[in-house]
């Protein structure tokens, strides 16, 4: 009989700590899929694709595009620091999870910023199809390391 | 009472070994070859000459190779965040065991907790090789 409950009392803490587990990494943010392989597509295809982005973007020359990927990559410099200022936060929060579901409920999951970035990057997506299909290879693309 | 000495033993160790961050790849290649495959065909190559951009390189022309995935994640919880660095790192690392020559259209996920770690980060990149 106490064996049984020592058993029901271990499993049940096994649920709770996969539970808790689960509820922390729901918070996580992969990074976005990427776009399909356009290198093998013609000119066509890729014009017929570039009809289905906003048609502001379809009309912005090369110069605006790439001024719309610079402001957009300081966007998301903004957006990550505000996602990193939670870390520690989060992380104490995490811990102490571990042992009461309470504090859980103080992580901040910075849902906005997160859906935000994968909005930027979508976006973003675009913009490289639009350059790729108006040929702005001329312009210089910024590498963002080369170590 | 045994296990109350050594977790502390081994966070300590953990903590002090230099051992900062662990991490994981997938590759996603084209023609349905496996990373072993393709690396055996490779040139050999340094990952400090892999390029990586999270553009596209519309000046040179290219064939793709593969899609990479990565995921760096810190030790314990007193190490510290792994960065974009850290996950450009391992996407050379990869990108180099198949023979690219870049890594493009590179995107982040954000810095969380996850199963396996306090702190983890994943980016993913489009391998490629230029055409000579």
């Amino acid at each position: 009989m106490e064996k049984g409950v020592r058993l029901f009392l271990k499993s049940k803490l096994r649920v709770f700590l996969f539970l808790a587990a689960g509820l922390v990494s729901a918070c996580a943010r992969s990074s976005p899929e990427l776009p399909p392989d356009l290198s093998d597509v013609t000119d066509a295809d890729k014009a017929a694709l570039v009809s289905q982005i906003s048609p502001k973007i379809q009309n912005m020359d090369c110069s605006q595009i790439f001024k719309k990927m610079r402001d957009m990559a300081e966007q998301d410099k903004k957006l990550e620091r505000a996602i990193h200022a939670n870390r520690k936060n989060n992380q104490v929060a995490g811990y102490f999870g571990g042992l009461f579901i309470l504090p859980l409920i103080a992580v901040e999951t910075n849902d906005a910023e997160k859906n935000k970035l994968d909005l930027n990057q979508k976006r973003r997506d675009e913009l490289i199809l639009a350059y790729q299909h108006k040929k702005c290879g001329g312009q210089k693309v910024q590498f963002q390391t080369k170590q | 009472m045994g296990y109350k000495i050594y977790v502390p033993v081994l966070l300590a160790a953990l903590f002090v070994s230099g051992c900062q961050t662990w991490s994981s790849a997938n590759m996603d290649l084209k023609d349905g070859q496996t990373k072993a495959e393709a690396a055996e065909e490779a040139p050999k190559k340094s990952p400090k000459d892999v390029i990586v951009s999270t553009n596209d390189i519309t000046n040179r022309p290219y064939t793709v190779l593969g899609d990479i995935d990565v995921t760096v994640n810190k030790t314990t919880i007193f190490h510290a965040d792994p960065t974009k660095e850290a996950v450009n790192k391992k996407l050379q690392e990869e990108a180099a065991s198949i023979g690219a020559d870049a890594v493009i259209l590179v995107r982040y996920g954000s810095v969380s907790v996850s199963i396996v770690s306090w702190g983890s980060l994943d980016g993913k990149g489009r391998a490629i090789v230029f055409k000579k």
